[in-house]
């Protein structure tokens, strides 16, 4: 069931109640997180978070700390799951589920009452028609009760007696009618399996739940600069990981930037004369889409910036010339770009944009100057957004043996509170590392050849024992570590490169949480466009077909983890589904 | 010097504003003492000037002023005492740290006892039927009702007052009402978050 009046049907309901929060590791969820605790805090609802990061983690955490709630609110988790038959909730318990990950579970879209999925219905999602799915389900003794859901269950019940009737004079029918309506049924049944194929067929991402949130927070009149901040970076977070179609993207980022100017307007006029010290201004300006620059070198941050990197090729000694020539012809000096940001020289500081900007074109690097959101606090240096998302990636990717993953999600939590800019700095820092690990993993990958075609797909196996593998042993940063190394594959590779454009990669990292297990994440392919991936589909199929055990299922189903050991098997086996 | 003693007792606990000193029993009584000695010999002198040498009357004058001067200071230094004390009950409740009784003497002792049990009785009587109202909570009127913590211990179940069960599972968040919180931060089961 949706809800599209998220302040009658959702928030006034909770009002006054407890409620129990079930969160995803990832950055648009903490950052819808923070939305909703701030939304609580004022109205002064107790609640409980747990932070969840795969499906059996959920399972788990939910047997362990239902009873405190009725009232049940999944974070990016969970709208993918048949939800009543995962978790055998008791009948007063309901759930409220803001998810981005798409395709929701029909079951959990035709329930009545016990799930409620937050949002509106998006047309282009192709969701199908009840009557296709649960339509003739009257006569359902004889099917294999595939279905046993609410939906079904109420309405009918006045009308059993009919039903009887009516199967007891069927029964009576002529033969030549009972196989017309066999086939019809078979036909229907076919026809079923098909429509949920075709839905259930490819996971993606949908506009992200942080701004959901923050319209929530705006129709209840409480958004405010920080608030917009959190859904930015939300929103952020999916574009920098290419989760959303760029249309999509274009959509928010409208979204956003107008809130930002109604806010901005309303501190003006407001006669709020909040001192300029702690205030946060919220900028959408040009602006280089290089990772961290201003936290870093430009020379470095040119090195591990993906784009950058796979356009100048600069895993080669050529590609570096090709580099200090840009720079030559942008008039920057590569002792200034050596520097830390702030240590260089201030007009170039302040004319970078501009001095980019002028040579993009010659060098068919459009995409390096774009739109984004900029952050400031009082008089200290400013953020971007990417930024932020860069920080809360590596702060939540940081769970080793000693740290458990749970304290990861605190500290990346923490990063999101206004007065702990020392936290967001060292995550800043730990990104660095990370980006260097990519970016160093990435150079070695293609000297050794270690991407293969595989006739279907690309792969690259990363063997365990590899020293950085601490840094993308997680799905977050594997999915950066993947798309880079898609992206550098493609741009070397130039005569076959038309091929391996049409191809998925399938990539493989030794897990750095478990030892002896390894994640495995499929990237759709780069000519596609449109982040849709049908590779989920084809993991569950692989495992079900060679008997793997997938140790944890994320929510995100292309990321999966399983024991080393099982690898060759399942990419053989995933291989001939692919063919 | 008159009342010397008296002026050092009261500076005393001036330069420890912000704890209770020990009781100063040696000071109190070298006061009493000077206060003995200035009333005998007023007495003394009081009589010959009845019986008619008016030259005394001057010193007997300047005697009384320091006598009167000492026992302002005296009551200055109990006063202030016993008004730290009872700032003690508010902030500490009923029971004393080991460190603060150690400093207190015996009749100030019985006074804490007293005014908790006044104190107490008065709590009793306002609020409504079995309800009483703690007023030593929230002094000053807090910001939020609510505050946020994170469980740092598995402590299991923990019910609050108002009947609702919180599993308070290592790692997770909670917002809870303040009062309840308090004690289990104290225990180190609960970090406040901000």
């Amino acid at each position: 069931m949706f809800l599209s009046d998220l302040k009658r049907e959702f928030y006034d309901v909770i009002l006054g109640k407890r409620v129990l929060i079930f969160v995803n590791f990832d950055v648009d969820a903490i950052a819808s997180c923070r939305i909703l605790q701030y939304l609580l805090l004022c109205d002064s609802i107790s609640y409980s978070i747990v932070p969840v990061q795969s499906q059996n983690d959920l399972i788990s955490a939910y047997k362990e700390s239902c009873e405190q709630s009725n009232h049940i609110i999944l974070i990016n988790c969970g709208g993918t799951l048949d939800i009543v038959e995962t978790l055998e909730p008791s009948e007063e318990k309901i759930f409220y589920i803001a998810d981005s990950h798409r395709p929701y579970d029909v079951c959990n879209i035709y329930n009545d009452g016990q799930v409620c999925i937050l949002g509106k219905v998006n047309e282009k999602e192709d969701i199908p028609t009840y009557e296709d799915i649960f339509g003739n389900d009257d006569d359902d003794d004889e099917d294999e009760g595939s279905n046993p859901s609410d939906g079904e269950a109420n309405g009918d019940d006045d009308d059993e007696e009919e039903v009887r009737e009516s199967k007891s004079k069927r029964q009576k029918l002529d033969p030549a009618e009972m196989v017309m309506r066999r086939r019809e049924k078979r036909l229907w049944h076919e026809k079923r399996k098909e429509i949920l194929f075709n839905y259930m067929q490819f996971s993606f991402y949908s506009s992200s739940t942080a701004l959901l949130m923050f319209e929530l927070a705006w129709k209840l009149s409480r958004d405010s600069n920080d608030l917009l901040w959190w859904a930015i970076i939300g929103v952020n977070e999916q574009q920098l990981l290419g989760k959303v179609e760029s249309k999509t993207s274009v959509l928010d980022n409208g979204k956003l930037q107008s809130h930002m100017i109604r806010l901005a307007h309303l501190s003006q006029h407001g006669g709020e004369s909040t001192g300029t010290k702690d205030a946060l201004y919220i900028t959408h300006e040009k602006d280089l889409n290089l990772s961290m620059y201003r936290h870093w070198s430009l020379l470095e941050s040119l090195k591990y910036s993906p784009q950058t990197a796979s356009h100048f090729q600069l895993w080669t000694l050529k590609g570096e010339k090709k580099l200090n020539e840009f720079l030559a012809e942008l008039g920057l000096p590569l002792s200034q770009c050596r520097q830390k940001f702030n240590s260089m020289d201030i007009e170039l500081r302040n004319d970078l944009r501009a001095i980019f900007q002028k040579k993009v074109e010659k060098y068919d690097l459009e995409d390096l100057v774009e739109y984004s959101f900029n952050s400031q606090y009082g008089f200290r240096p400013k953020n971007s957004a990417s930024d932020y998302v860069y920080a809360l990636i590596a702060l939540l990717d940081s769970a080793e043996k000693d740290k458990d993953p749970a304290d990861a999600f605190h500290d990346a939590l923490e990063c999101l509170s206004n007065s702990k800019m020392d936290a967001v700095y060292k995550g800043i820092e730990l990104a660095k590392l990370q980006q260097m690990a990519i970016g160093k993993e990435v150079h070695t990958c293609l000297d050794m050849g270690h991407v293969i075609s595989a006739g279907p797909c690309l792969y690259a196996v990363i063997q365990d024992g590899t020293p950085d593998a601490k840094y993308y042993g997680y799905p977050h940063s594997l999915l950066m570590l993947g798309q880079f190394l898609l992206k550098a594959h493609i741009s070397r590779a130039r005569g076959r490169g038309l091929r391996a454009r049409e191809l998925p990669l399938i990539i493989s990292a030794p897990s750095a949480s478990r030892p002896s297990h390894c994640l495995l994440l499929g990237l759709p392919p780069l000519s596609l466009d449109s982040p849709k991936n049908l590779i989920g589909k084809a993991f569950e199929q692989a495992a079900e077909n060679t008997q793997t055990e997938i140790t944890s299922v994320f929510f995100d189903s292309s990321v999966i983890e399983i024991n080393s050991e099982c690898r060759t098997n399942f990419l053989d086996s995933l291989f001939s589904l692919l063919e | 010097m008159f009342a010397q003693k008296g002026v050092e007792l009261v500076q005393e606990l001036e330069r420890a504003r912000d704890f209770l000193p020990p009781f100063n029993e040696d000071g109190v009584r070298q006061v009493l003492e000077e206060m003995r000695a200035l009333f005998e010999e007023n007495q003394r002198d009081a009589s010959s000037a009845v019986a008619g040498e008016s030259e005394y009357i001057t010193s007997v004058h300047i005697r009384h002023c320091a006598l009167e001067r000492n026992k302002r200071c005296l009551m200055a230094y109990l006063y202030n005492r016993l008004e730290r004390i009872k700032e003690h009950r508010w902030h500490f409740g009923s029971v004393l740290p080991s460190d603060i009784k150690a400093n207190i003497c015996e009749p100030e002792a019985q006074f804490f006892i007293k005014y908790s049990k006044s104190l107490a009785a008065y709590m009793k009587s306002i609020g409504e039927g079995s309800y009483s109202l703690d007023l030593t909570q929230n002094l000053k009127p807090p910001k939020n009702l609510y505050i946020q913590v994170k469980c740092t211990t598995e402590f299991g179940e923990f019910e609050t007052e108002d009947g609702d069960i919180v599993v308070l599972k290592k790692n997770s968040l909670h917002l809870l009402p303040r009062v309840q919180c308090e004690l289990l931060i104290a225990q180190g089961i609960l970090e406040h978050v901000s």
